[in-house]
């Protein structure tokens, strides 16, 4: 049964286009489009850094490919809840710029030892990190669980029958490239173009490698307070994103077609043993994850300071990130039970297509349309006279980074409780539907319990990355509101002292802690119902 | 008691290239009797079923109910107004509520009282062998506990037309003769019209009044009464059909 009202989608693009009203905002200041292609110089400069940035894109695809695949084929093996999907997650959850801390304790240590000024004086020779392939290579090891998230359950239907017939006729690994990647075809072409999108609109990385990118090119003009130039200069890649995310939500749709709505698991998996895909996982999880946060942990070791000074530094502002990121997670909650109680038996493609584009636009674009937005908004309320000053007055420090935060990642949570009500039984709602439930109570009653796992691991993911969220946090942090993001971006630009790598670590340490108890969660509620079957 | 009427009913699935499920379906089932419907797989008759409970809409043709038309081209009465109970083939349990849950959850959407509820909800427990039971899930219960949780559901509010779709696969002998005789009853005592789709010859004579076949979505020949002298194996070689 789908009968879709038109009245629905209307609603859904009506929502869609306020989640992207901050974006037009963001042409509404000072500074023109020829400032950005007005003299050929412009144009020269704004290509190079086009070219550079997709050039990263690239790269980071190639190596998020590399240790992405091979992990997604091991993943499948295991249960979707398992500990393995946890650590997988876990160079995802690893802030960019503790990533970038821990290779450069370890590549860089001339640069680390440094201060920022001295360094630059020096001129870019200290390691070939400090380059675009560097940050490509960076961005892919932080990447690549995208990719293996993606194909996980395609990989999970290709290794059936199909594949046990081709391990008969010929090694694992021509298995897989011969029967199991064709199969995934569709789900490993959208994770790609993820991480390509991800990676060509970084801003973290590439500040503190040094490599001037696109997405810095915008910085620089916000920073001039060119916003209207800012906004010109970012539109090619505004453009590629959204001719890539076309591509990639059509690529998703064809995916979902050739497979069936239902992404439940229902067929049978071949438990055969892939060692080397295990390998490269593990590979992945140590290239990822432990080598960057184990360099954090060196050089808070061997620093001069105590380690209890090392962490004392950064601790207010890792405390405001937390309260921060767990306002921004229950947020994203309660638009998606929002979403799934009003909507319980409809995908929601325009929402979907335009949180998407708010996670793959530039962070310091996105920032400046809400800012901008912010200052109309403030201004109206003052012509609202004492309303107007009462609502400004009640609006919490903090609200609009926080709304910022929402915005950058909704696109995570909607994705995920589109994916476990696709795989929803129809005829639970339906049984509803024809008890003469309305589509509100057959949403609370029956879809809202099925998906709250969804819901949770979304909060989750939201969460560790709100952490390390760093081009909105930067715009958008009132004063007198520090994010550990925003401390870390500006005391690594002074030097790698031993309160960098200290909160680095503690950072690092929240993602683990929080995506462990996730997983614990989980696992427990999953134990609890099996033992309820007996 | 309400009469069952189809009129010209057809109906294409896919998204790409569409396939006719239906094709000018027309048939009529009185008040109170019960029709059984045969036909081999990807014939058209869960759809027909979902057409007849509002879960899809036609092509082309219409729905009568009491003489009312509940779906048509441009007419579509919701499923939850139609007061139809539906067996679905996969059983269609909510995972997250107890047996208990299921009744309160349907019978909350009726119109009924308090005690009414009650009084309904010991009635089918007691009725559908789920006494002592009320408070497992749907992961608890043996496989014919879960259908007999699916069929009290589907008749637990004051329905008019009950929809089986396969109601009975999966649960054995003495579990279906016991299932057949209380729905049989229930079907007497609340004049319920009702569809039965089944591939088995036992549960389609046990339940039913009249039968037909479906092939590649049309009927074929006329409404069979399950008393008559033919046999329904003679009808079912007559009309070719191949049950899967």
């Amino acid at each position: 049964m789908r009968r879709l009202l038109i009245r629905d989608h209307v609603v859904h693009v009506a929502l869609a286009a306020v989640l992207l009203l901050p974006l037009a905002f963001a042409f509404t200041g000072p500074g023109s489009a020829d400032e950005v292609f007005g003299d050929s110089a412009a144009r020269v400069e704004l290509f190079q850094v086009l070219a550079r940035s997709s050039w990263i894109g690239l790269g980071a695809t190639a190596v998020a490919l590399l240790l992405g695949l091979p992990a997604g084929w091991a993943l499948a093996r295991r249960p979707r809840a398992s500990w393995w999907g946890a650590w997988c997650a876990l160079p995802l959850a690893l802030a960019p710029s503790v990533a970038v801390s821990g290779w450069l304790h370890w590549f860089a240590p001339g640069y680390v030892k440094s201060s920022f000024g001295q360094a630059l004086a020096e001129g870019p020779t200290w390691s070939p990190i400090f380059s675009a392939p560097g940050v490509a290579l960076v961005l892919g090891l932080g990447f690549w669980p995208i990719v293996a998230f993606e194909t996980w359950p395609a990989f999970r239907r290709a290794r059936g029958e199909g594949y046990e017939a081709a391990l008969l006729a010929g090694s694992p690994l021509r298995a897989f490239f011969h029967v199991a990647l064709p199969m995934a075809r569709g789900e490993w072409v959208a994770g790609a173009l993820l991480v390509f999108m991800l990676a060509t609109g970084d801003f973290t990385v590439s500040s503190l490698l040094l490599v001037r990118t696109l997405p810095i090119h915008v910085h620089d003009f916000l920073a001039q307070g060119r916003n209207g130039a800012a906004a010109w200069a970012a539109l090619p890649l505004a453009a590629l994103i959204a001719v890539t995310a076309r591509v990639l939500l059509r690529v998703q749709r064809t995916a979902a077609e050739v497979h069936g709505e239902a992404t439940a698991d229902h067929t049978k998996t071949c438990s055969s043993s892939s060692r080397w895909a295990d390998g490269m996982l593990l590979t992945g999880i140590v290239l990822g994850f432990v080598l960057p946060l184990g360099g954090c942990l060196d050089g808070v070791l061997r620093g001069g300071q105590s380690i209890r000074a090392a962490f004392a530094e950064g601790w207010d502002a890792l405390f405001v990130s937390v309260r921060l990121a767990a306002a921004a997670a229950i947020a994203v909650v309660v638009l998606s039970a929002l979403r799934v109680v009003f909507w319980p038996e409809m995908r929601a493609r325009s929402l979907h297509a335009a949180s998407l584009l708010l996670l793959l636009i530039p962070g310091p674009f996105l920032a400046a349309g809400l800012l901008l937005q912010s200052v109309q908004a403030a201004d109206l309320f003052d012509h609202m006279g004492r309303a107007g000053s009462w609502l400004q007055n009640a609006a919490p420090a903090g609200l609009l980074l926080c709304a910022g935060y929402v915005l950058r990642f909704l696109y995570l949570p909607l994705r995920l409780t589109d994916e476990a009500l696709k795989a929803l039984d129809p005829a639970l709602l339906e049984a509803a539907e024809l008890a003469g439930h309305t589509r509100m109570a057959r949403g609370l009653g029956i879809a809202l319990p099925q998906v709250w796992g969804s819901l949770l691991v979304a909060a989750a993911l939201v969460f560790v990355l709100t952490l390390g969220e760093l081009p909105v946090a930067v715009k958008l942090a009132p004063p007198g509101v520090l994010p550990a993001s925003v401390w870390l971006f500006s005391q690594q630009h002074l030097g790698y002292t031993e309160s960098v790598f200290g909160l680095s670590l503690a950072l690092g340490g929240v993602a683990v802690a929080v995506l462990a108890g996730t997983t614990a969660l989980l696992l427990r509620w999953r134990r609890a119902s099996e033992l309820r079957l007996g | 008691m309400s009469r069952l009427e189809i009129n010209g009913l057809a109906k294409t699935l896919g998204t790409g290239e569409r396939v006719a499920v239906l094709r000018e379906v027309s048939l009529s089932v009185p008040a109170g009797l019960c029709l059984g419907i045969k036909g081999a797989t990807g014939s058209g008759k869960t759809t027909l079923l979902r057409l007849i409970a509002g879960l899809e809409t036609p092509d082309a043709g219409e729905i009568r109910i009491d003489g009312l038309v509940v779906s048509a081209l441009k007419i579509l009465v919701p499923p939850g107004q139609r007061r139809i109970g539906f067996v679905f083939q996969n059983l269609g349990l909510w995972p997250h509520l107890s047996v208990e849950g299921h009744l309160d959850f349907v019978l909350a959407a009726s119109p009924l009282g308090g005690a009414e509820r009650v009084r309904r909800k010991r009635e089918l427990l007691g009725t559908f062998h789920l006494g002592g039971l009320e408070h497992r899930r749907p992961g608890e219960l043996s496989g014919g506990e879960r259908h007999l949780l699916a069929i009290a559901r589907a008749v637990a509010s004051d329905i008019r037309v009950l929809l089986l779709d396969e109601p009975f696969e999966g649960l054995d002998g003495r579990l279906r003769d016991l299932v057949i005789q209380a729905l049989g009853r229930l079907r007497r005592q609340r004049g319920l019209t009702t569809v039965l789709v089944s591939h088995d010859v036992f549960e389609l004579r046990a339940l039913c009044d009249q039968l037909i076949y479906l092939r590649e979505g049309r009927v074929v020949g006329t409404p069979k009464p399950l008393s008559s002298a033919h046999g329904i194996h003679d009808a079912d070689a007559r009309s070719g059909g191949t049950d899967a």
